[in-house]
């Protein structure tokens, strides 16, 4: 133990020596010598094209090889972060000020603007003159402009397309023109030539009609109905249509029992094909037992006529209920009846039109496939080429010029003709090999450059093309001359690799952390992603699955998730089963950012903070002590108090023993909780689930041990059992979205520059990642109250909305921060913007919080941990900062300094007899 | 070859038998991994559309109703593979040319649009590379250490070197791969802990080999025991029969006995055995490969079924089905070569 120390110290001494000799001359990259940082990947990238990558390896070569036009970096003092342009000669300018009229009137028609057009929405941007390809071909305007065409093809399939209309940055025409030629489904009347004298019908465009099916929908809108009332008729759909028809006296009996009858077969599909023949209702249909159940929403579905033919669907044949009889008289349904029906209910309006009584009528009531030829040229897409160095976008969403510059650090350009080359038709998408397999399928511009790439192994070197390396402005950085980065799926035989000196960097797992934890290298890298337990709230879905001796439905209960909330100590499971992950209880971490031109932290402002104190202001202390009083939790537990979750568990088990809902708890029972997870037997998953378990199972226990003591005569013979069930489920978050789950462990995270646009997956009613079923989906009808103004007082008309319109009101365009000239401090110059900005930001913090606190306190959503990891980095290497900066990390390979060459590193690690384990322990 | 007509029909038969095989396991392979559970959903993050699109581009869905996707029924999916697989889709290049797209279809997750075939055969060389020397090396060992062992039966050199090698056939490749990776590798240094860079060595090269020694010796290390203990049984049972004291008798020295007559009989189960090596150089092992970072094809088949890379996998499959059959039959065959006394496609009545 002696003898290791005594190596270990010296190990370090000698280390630390050279160290010192070697800072002391400095990192230079020209003086002959090489400095090479290797590294590893678990996993191979299967293609680095920017327009098709998805996981972050496939994004890992082009970080080295390409660069946006701007690009976030550390800033001079090293302690915060800077935008600076690097493809673009300067920041982009607003052109709107020096516009013409024309060409105002221009860029309207491009970005669709209707109002007087602001400035936000049209930006030049001024190319970098220097920039080339690695063959030396200058990058131009005209490469920016093929790239996005390229990107932006409808033949293509690239799954970056969206990247520039489905996010902050909206060049304006981008998505139809991406999306054209696909083919929808659209009323028939659009596209019926209604002065066709015949009896078959006729079409105003070959193009449109695709094929012989027709669609019914209730819930759709026709402009048909523009035809038939006068007004505002947007809303019209064929069910308040028909609706109007049923409910109007003068209209024939016989038309107004086509409408009935037509209702009834819809319907009575809708509920055939949601609730009969499906194991489990789609959402929303599980309360629908007859066809008057159906909500006006849910009527909204394109039937094919022809399944009345296939399905027995039974309508009525009378208005009224015949003498003697108590319902009304029936018959099977079938397509031609439907077309009876539609004609019938088409001969109320005869009057008005000339083409009714012909045997197409009915079509107009219906919708086909059409294809979509809304054809759009890609130079109505807005982005145009304004000099060989100098582009001009146009936005069809405003966007202040600091988020323009975030959206634009990184880059669209490809090399056009190898692109072209390598591109393949198969079936009738277009796809490209470009930037996958091969070196020679790929062009860099970036400061280094790919030289070989195998599945288990890839080198990148400098690009002598790069402008950098010349323009003076990138003095000190970028020193490391190559990139070896090899695949290493084995994590034992990184680490070996690493402790002898092969590579400079390695991710610690949980089990490492006992050695290497104290280690003076090891750096923690926060992700913006929060680990969260969803637990299915819905009963009726629960109750679905359980069976006889086992429950689920208590899970319905929030008293009972409030108290499987406060059971798991956050921290203990951190530092027992993490290797960088952090005790966590919000859902937006300490990544996000709430103005990014100030660095404003969210989960530093003042109602950041409140989200915790508000939610546990009445959980802390021993409930069951004497002369207990509410106390508030300290933010030092992290939403764990076991006494209080005891009591609200025991709470809980109380309600539904006493409970009469269908399937609730009952003594003898066993609580059969499923924890479905990605993949059982890693070791991340293991520790988790064994102390998620641990938990639950004795808050469970606690609980009903102290209802025994309380009241030995009601629950003396109680017996309750817990038992969590790990499942292995790699499809878990569509599960989720079903409802056949109780529990699932669900990270999410986004944009770290964007909190508020990140509530969607929480309030979006329709959003379909939601994971929180029994939530999901009731999002626009479950109101929250949030006192936005801060008067202490709740305004009704503007202070209560549903989650979804918070949402909406909260990412709309009615709260927009002003754009101005700012201090050092990030305050603006002008007093009047300063004031207007702190009313719309504090308002914007406020709304974001209390939705924050909304979902929380709905204890569906559960956050465990805010994800991170450790990584030691070895002595060859110094980070550009040793405290993590949000946005730059520790500054990366730009302002990586090197401590010794490969050929000093080499000597140091062999007098180091070629095994620096000692070295990396704390 | 005495009866070579014979020979030939029984060969002829097994082909057509080997046909039908492949058939029955192209379709069975086909059928089972598309069974296997997969998301139909892009998942968070990726724009469904463009999901979708590619996955009709290549046959596995359909488009039921703007927006509505669904799996095209598996026989279709076989039956559109089967086509493209004899009569191959083609398409107009960036120049002009008419190309025909790859009748194997393309890698979408490993190997973004390469076929099949490319992926295959670019990982082979390594893979190839250490099973040869492998062979070489424990094939030699493992004949001698058996003689030595049956030579030497039930004294003390027997008893050591059968625990040493009853050690080596029960515990997992892996963990001695473990083992002489840190030993030799990382304390020692003898030789690579990982395998060198192709791209920077190229196959040959001191460096190269220096780094191949230690997945070779963990692949070797299993082969040498068995053919040390196969070989060990059938020389000793040789040895004891009649007529190796009937060459004894006849003058001959026990050297000359063991290595003319009874090593010749005992190789006849093992030389099938040491054809099964030969056959089986074009195959990876997973956990060596992963442990020394060798870019083989070890890890090929699980990451296609892993990642659903359907046309990687079913080539893969069937390229492996084929060699396993057709090395089934050349054993099958060598047994007559190796044995006049088997004789191949003899039914009951001859």
């Amino acid at each position: 133990m002696r003898k290791r120390l005594l190596k270990g110290t010296a190990t370090c001494a000698l280390l630390c020596t050279t160290l010192a000799v070697l800072a002391s001359c400095g990192g230079g990259v020209n003086n002959g010598e090489l400095y090479t940082y290797n590294t590893y990947l678990s996993i191979a990238p299967s293609t680095w094209n920017t327009h098709n990558w998805e996981t972050s390896e496939e994004s890992y070569i082009q970080s080295f090889t390409e660069m946006g036009l701007y690009d976030v970096i550390l800033n001079e003092t090293k302690d915060g972060y800077t935008v600076v342009s690097e493809m673009a000669a300067s920041y982009p300018t607003d052109a709107l000020p020096t516009m013409s009229r024309e060409e105002q009137q221009e860029a309207k028609e491009i970005t669709g603007v209707t109002g007087n057009l602001d400035e936000g929405y049209i930006w030049d941007i001024e190319l970098n003159q220097n920039a080339k390809w690695q063959d030396g071909t200058p990058i131009n305007a005209d490469d920016y402009l093929k790239s996005m065409e390229l990107l932006l093809s409808p033949e293509y399939v690239n799954y970056r397309a969206d990247s520039y209309y489905a996010s902050n940055l909206v060049i304006a025409n981008a998505e139809r023109y991406n999306k054209q030629g696909r083919q929808t489904i659209e009323p028939a009347y659009s596209y019926l030539d209604l002065n066709n004298t015949s009896q078959s019908p006729a079409w105003t465009t070959t193009e449109a009609y695709q094929g012989q099916a027709e669609f019914i929908n209730l819930g759709a809108t026709n402009p048909l109905f523009d035809d038939i009332f006068s007004g505002d008729t947007t809303d019209v759909t064929l069910s308040s249509f028909i609706t109007q028809f049923q409910s109007d006296d003068t209209m024939p009996e016989a038309v107004r029992l086509a409408c009935y009858r037509i209702e009834d077969a819809v319907k009575g599909y809708l509920l055939y094909e949601h609730v009969t023949s499906v194991d489990t209702p789609d959402v929303g249909w599980e309360e629908v037992e007859e066809p008057n159940d159906i909500e006006e929403e849910q009527l909204n579905e394109d039937i094919d006529v022809n399944v009345f033919d296939t399905t027995d669907i039974q309508v009525r044949t009378e208005l009224f209920v015949s003498e003697g009889e108590t319902t009304v008289k029936t018959e099977k349904y079938s397509r031609s009846l439907l077309i009876d029906d539609l004609n019938t209910i088409l001969s109320g309006t005869a009057a008005r039109f000339t083409w009714v009584g012909r045997r197409w009528a009915y079509l107009t009531l219906l919708r086909v496939y059409v294809y979509n030829d809304d054809t759009v040229e890609f130079s109505e897409v807005g982005i145009r080429k304004m000099g060989d160095y100098k582009i001009r976008l146009f936005l069809s969403k405003k966007i202040t010029s600091l988020d323009l510059r975030f959206s634009l650090t990184s880059n669209w350009i490809v090399k056009t003709d190898l692109y072209e080359d390598l591109t393949v038709q198969y079936g009738d998408a277009l796809m490209t090999s470009y930037g996958s397999s091969k070196v020679e399928n790929y062009m860099s511009y970036g400061p280094y450059k790919l030289e070989s790439f195998s599945a288990t192994s890839f080198r990148i070197v400098r690009n002598d093309q790069w402008y950098g390396y010349t323009d003076g402005k990138h003095e000190g950085q970028y020193q490391m001359d190559e990139l070896y980065t090899r695949i290493i799926t084995d994590h034992s035989t990184a680490m070996q690799e690493f402790l002898a000196g092969n590579l400079d960097d390695i991710e610690l797992n949980r089990s490492e952390m006992s050695t290497y934890g104290n280690s003076s290298r090891r750096t923690t890298t926060l992700e913006s992603y929060t680990q969260k337990i969803s637990f299915n709230s819905d009963r009726p879905s629960l109750l679905a699955r359980q069976t006889n001796g086992t429950n689920k439905t208590i899970l319905a209960n929030d008293t009972f998730r409030k108290g499987l909330s406060l059971a798991v100590n956050r921290n203990d499971m951190a530092s027992t089963t993490t290797a960088g992950s952090q005790a966590f209880t919000g859902l937006l971490n300490g990544l996000y950012i709430t103005d990014v031109e100030k660095g404003e932290m969210y989960r530093d402002t003042a109602q950041g903070k409140s989200v915790y104190t508000e939610l546990y202001k009445a959980e802390g202390g021993d409930p069951y002590a004497d002369g207990y009083t509410e106390t508030a939790l300290s933010e030092g537990d992290n939403g764990y108090n076991f006494n209080m979750a005891t009591k609200y568990v025991a709470e809980a088990i109380k309600e539904e023993l006493a409970s009469s809902e269908n399937g609730h708890l009952q003594s003898g029972d066993t609580i059969t909780l499923q924890l479905r997870v990605y993949d059982s037997t890693s070791e991340n998953t293991t520790l988790l689930t064994g102390f998620i378990r641990s938990e639950f199972t004795d808050v469970i226990n606690a609980a009903v041990n102290r209802l025994k003591e309380e009241d030995s005569t009601a629950y003396g013979s109680l017996n309750l059992k817990f038992e969590l069930q790990v499942i292995t489920d790699q499809d878990y978050y569509n599960t989720a979205k079903t409802g056949r789950y109780d529990m699932i462990f669900s990270i999410w995270g986004g944009a770290a520059t964007n909190p508020y646009n990140l509530m969607q997956v929480y309030a979006d009613s329709e959003f379909t990642n939601c994971c929180e079923y029994g939530f999901k989906g009731k999002q626009d009808e479950v109101y929250l109250e949030i006192d936005v103004n801060e008067n202490g007082t709740i305004e009704a008309s503007t202070e209560r909305r549903t989650y979804k319109d918070w949402y909406e009101y909260l990412n709309g365009n009615t709260l927009v921060e002003p754009e101005g000239e700012r201090d050092a401090n990030g305050d603006f110059v002008d007093p009047e913007l300063q004031a207007e900005y702190k009313k719309v930001h504090t308002e914007k913090l406020n709304i974001l919080a209390g939705l924050e606190l909304g979902i929380l306190g709905r204890f569906e959503a559960v956050p465990l941990l805010a994800q991170g990891t450790s990584s030691l980095t070895s002595f060859k290497v110094e980070n550009g900062t040793n405290t993590y900066i949000n946005l730059v990390g520790y500054g990366g390979i730009r302002f990586m300094t090197f401590n010794y060459n490969n050929a000093q590193w080499a000597k140091a690690v062999s007098e180091a007899g070629g095994d620096l384990s000692s070295s990396y322990r704390g | 070859m005495r009866d070579t007509k014979g020979t030939l029909i029984y060969i002829l038969k097994r082909l057509l038998l080997m046909i039908f095989t492949i058939i029955v396991i192209f379709i069975i392979c086909f059928m089972l991994v598309r069974l296997l559970p997969d998301s139909d959903n892009p998942g968070p993050g990726k724009d469904p559309t463009t999901f979708y699109r590619i996955q009709v581009a290549i046959g596995r869905y359909y488009e039921v109703s703007p927006g509505q996707y669904e799996q095209l029924p598996l026989l279709t999916q076989l039956w559109n593979f089967i086509k493209n697989l004899f009569v191959p889709s083609t398409y107009m290049n960036s120049s002009g040319q008419l190309v025909e797209v790859s009748r194997w279809g393309y890698s979408w997750e490993i190997d973004y649009l390469q076929s099949p075939i490319d992926i295959l055969f670019s990982r082979m060389t390594p893979t190839v590379l250490i099973n040869i020397y492998s062979m070489f090396l424990s094939i030699p060992i493992g004949l001698l250490i058996g003689i030595y062992m049956a030579l030497k039966k039930n004294k003390w050199q027997d008893h050591t070197l059968s625990i040493i090698v009853m050690l080596f056939i029960s515990v997992p490749s892996f963990v001695y791969a473990f083992l002489i990776q840190y030993f030799l590798g990382y304390q020692w240094g003898w030789f690579s802990p990982t395998m060198a860079d192709s791209s920077m060595y190229g196959w040959f090269s001191g460096t190269m080999i220096n780094s191949m020694v230690l997945p070779v010796l963990a692949m070797s290390f299993g082969s040498i025991a068995g053919f040390a203990r196969y070989t060990r049984a059938e020389l000793t049972e040789v040895l004891t029969s009649d007529f190796m004291l009937l060459a004894r008798t006849k003058g001959l020295t026990r050297a000359q006995a063991t290595v003319r007559h009874a090593f010749r009989n005992s190789l006849v189960p093992i030389f099938p055995m040491i054809l099964g090596q030969i056959i089986s150089v074009l195959s990876g092992s997973i956990v060596i490969e992963n442990i020394f970072v060798v870019n083989g094809i070890g890890g090929l088949f699980l990451d296609s079924i892993n990642k659903r890379d359907y046309d990687v996998f079913q080539f893969v499959a069937m390229f492996y089905i084929l060699i396993g059959l057709v090395g089934g039959l050349v054993v099958d065959i060598s047994y007559g070569l190796v044995d006049p006394r088997i004789r191949m496609g003899g039914g009951k009545g001859q």
